[in-house]
């Protein structure tokens, strides 16, 4: 008498689904539930009350979350858009250079060795008002009189943050467009040149559809990134003052740890992870598209 | 039972048996291992040092598991009470945290000596005491704050015509919030100087607007127990920061600030006046730290428009654990690093002491430094009107849905009365949610 027999792709496949199901979907359950729940990290029992779709409506009718949520989406399409532009150009300029290309390519990735942590340490010194380096070279330049309260000012903080997420992540674009562009082939472009096409029309004709599949993966990257930005953030402003700088995961840090409400914060987690999937859907199809276009134009 | 031979046989020693209960501490616990979470910090070492000494003493030994600081600390406890995994005996508690931690931390009464409870300042004890229970152990890290002051802006003659000339009475260090914000304004002459300053976020601002509030009559949260600031006092309160704001009397990024900024400000020459903790003293002093050394001075904290000093303070502390399978050798530890040997050594470092004893003491030890002994009597009457936060386990949630709306006020955006009552609808809800109201 033999019992059922499993198969041996599935066995052999095994070890993967359990590991899978213990690091990722168990706790990706429990949380789930836990934001149906009226969780609160310091009465571990209320895990066992079940309150419904109240902390999702709780959320969806709180005004100050959709204005994170709102703040999160400029911050993620401006400093996508201005960190593809930056890389792009970054890169366009080292893929010319005749000399020296290794060095300036390691020089470029010097911004992602700093820890996220660092870089707001760093940029909150830069824009502090009182000793900070920026107002004190304004004062210097007699470009202003007084300081400027950079990290106050809602605009002025927004920018700053934006600043900071850009001169840290830029080098991934750069990076991975350069890439793209070293594994251009070049009969293309001499066959551009030879048609007589200008070099904004070589550009826009010929590399920037070649290279396009490699920023679409860069944003694929770093809308994941930006959508979970919290370190700088919570280190330069962490989210105020008055909530002018907040965005969706300084909201959500707070709400789990600061106020212990684990079950509301993951109620606000899961409809903020909506928007990394909204975007990376989106930025995939680009990609598939971007793919498509090569493979009909070469 | 036993909790109850305990209590009853420290009853018996408080009523005659005299300091027997003392002299059973530390007591004797061989072979017993006592898992400990402590705040980290250079400044706390000195007092970490003596844990070998009580091993010597018991035979137990101690294994600290943790040690970070105050506020990764508390997340690490609540994350521990959220999964059950309290598996460790003595933990670093905070009046301000203390009402959080009910579920984690055991009553101490029964398993220290009454006698020795006595031997800390009353205010301290109740400050460390949550619905009747005593949480924790308060150790020589007691804060309550004074209002330091650049001496020669009070001696100078030319300022002080044109002060009285302007507001009509003298220029003397300030006893009221009215006298400081006038001051403070006066003072001021932005970007290069600045009247006074204050830490603009989290806990921060909402204890200092809690201290004015008291200072000027009102209540946090009324007799019911719903919250209350948004009353006349808070409103006045709250002007007193709006007010300094808009004269730019203190530095624009002040809504960002937290203490090490305020510190640094005022050891910078830059400030007037700094209402801030004991802990600063001696590196204000000290002319390898600061710009204003020897020219610093300290008075007790002001009078609201009550009439009234008020102190908004807070201690560090030690606790066992409820799970702890060694409750006796872990209060004995706990006893150990609050004693009289162990606050004097903390004293020592520049710190208050919650010992009556060690107070006596560290003046004493003050006489020949006028300095120090001026700080040391300042806060020791600022001490006298100290009270810690609201004893609610969601004090530091309700401070999160307040200070945002006290920083709008501030920076323009509401009025005092609009941002106060925002404030207060919301802190309503948060007790609500949690089953208070």
């Amino acid at each position: 008498m033999k019992g059922p027999r499993i198969s041996t792709p599935l066995l052999l496949l095994m070890p993967a689904v359990l590991v899978l199901c213990a690091v990722v979907v168990l706790p990706l359950l429990l949380s789930l539930y836990s934001s149906f729940t009226a969780f609160r990290l310091t009465r571990p029992e209320s895990i066992w009350i079940w309150i419904s779709f109240r902390n999702y409506e709780n959320t969806l009718t709180d005004y100050v979350f959709w204005v994170a949520f709102g703040r999160t989406v400029l911050l993620l399409t401006l400093a996508l858009n201005l960190e593809m532009l930056f890389g792009l150009g970054l890169a366009l300029l080292i893929e010319k250079a005749s000399r020296g290309q290794r060095v300036l390519r390691t020089l470029l990735m010097f911004p992602m060795m700093f820890s996220p942590i660092l870089v707001g340490f760093q940029f909150k010194f830069m824009f502090n008002d009182n000793v900070g380096l920026i107002n004190n070279a304004l004062q210097s330049l007699g470009i202003t009189q007084t300081p400027i309260p950079w990290l106050i000012d809602g605009g002025l903080a927004f920018f700053a943050i934006l600043v900071a997420e850009i001169w840290s992540s830029t080098s991934v674009f750069a990076i991975l467009i350069l890439a793209g562009l070293l594994s251009m082939p070049r009969e293309p472009l001499e066959a551009a040149k030879v048609d007589g096409c200008t070099p904004w029309q070589s550009f826009r004709y010929v590399t920037w559809p070649f290279v396009m599949p490699f920023a679409y993966i860069a944003m694929t990257i770093r809308s994941l990134d930006v959508a979970r930005a919290y370190d700088i953030v919570k280190i330069m402003t962490d989210g105020g003052p008055a909530r002018r700088t907040e965005l969706l995961w300084t909201l959500i840090g707070r709400t789990a740890y600061g106020d212990s409400k684990m079950g509301l914060a993951n109620a606000m987690a899961y409809i903020s992870i909506v928007l990394s999937i909204v975007f990376t859907v989106y930025f995939y199809r680009k990609l598939a598209a971007a793919r498509t276009q090569i493979a009909a134009e070469w | 039972m036993k909790r109850l031979m305990m209590f009853a046989s420290a009853a018996a020693l408080t009523a005659g048996i005299g300091s027997a209960g003392a002299a059973d501490l530390p007591g004797s616990f061989p072979g017993v291992t006592i898992d400990a979470k402590l705040i980290g910090g250079q400044q706390y070492e000195p007092l970490y040092a003596r844990i070998a000494e009580w091993e010597k003493l018991t035979g137990a030994k101690v294994n600290i598991v943790s040690k970070k600081n105050g506020f990764d600390l508390d997340k690490e406890l609540k994350s521990d009470i959220a999964a059950g995994a309290i598996s460790w005996c003595v933990g670093w508690n905070h009046t301000s945290f203390a009402p959080q931690y009910t579920s984690l931390y055991t009553d101490l009464t029964p398993l220290i000596p009454a006698d020795e409870i006595t031997k800390f300042v009353p205010a301290n004890i109740k400050a460390s005491t949550v619905g009747g229970q005593l949480t924790m152990l308060p150790r020589s890290q007691f804060d309550v704050s004074a209002l330091y002051y650049q001496k020669s802006n009070y001696t100078d003659d030319a300022k002080k015509t044109a002060f009285k000339a302007k507001y009509g009475y003298d220029l003397a260090p300030p006893k009221t919030f009215k006298e400081f914000g006038d001051q403070a304004i006066f003072f001021a002459n932005p970007p290069n100087f600045y009247g006074t300053q204050f830490v603009g976020k989290e806990e921060g601002i909402t204890g200092r607007f809690y201290e004015i509030l008291r200072a000027n009559g009102g209540e946090f949260i009324d007799a019911k127990g719903k919250p209350a600031f948004n009353s006349d006092a808070g409103v006045a309160a709250l002007d007193w920061f709006v007010n300094l704001y808009k004269a730019k009397a203190v530095p624009a990024g002040t809504t960002n600030y937290l203490w090490d900024d305020l510190g640094q400000g005022f050891a910078s020459g830059t400030i007037a006046l700094n209402l801030d903790w004991p802990g600063w003293a001696t590196f204000f002093n000290d002319p390898k730290s600061s710009k204003v050394s020897g020219n610093v001075g300290v008075v007790v904290q002001p009078m609201g428009t009550a009439g009234k000093h008020a102190g908004w303070s807070g201690s560090h502390g030690f606790s066992v654990t409820q799970a702890c399978a060694h409750k006796d050798a872990a209060a004995s530890l706990v006893w150990w690093l609050t004693n009289d040997d162990s606050q004097k050594i903390e004293a020592a470092n520049g710190s208050l002491p919650t010992r009556i004893a060690v107070w006596d003491w560290d003046i004493q030890q003050a006489a020949s430094d006028p300095y120090k002994k001026e700080v040391l009597t300042t806060f020791q009457e600022a001490g006298k009107y100290a009270f810690p936060v609201p004893p609610l386990a969601e004090w530091i949630e309700i401070s999160n849905v307040v200070y945002p709306e006290l920083q709008a006020a501030i920076l323009g955006d509401k009025t005092s009365k609009q941002a106060l009552d925002t404030a207060v609808d919301k802190a309503t809800k948060v007790l609500q949610d949690a089953g208070k109201l």
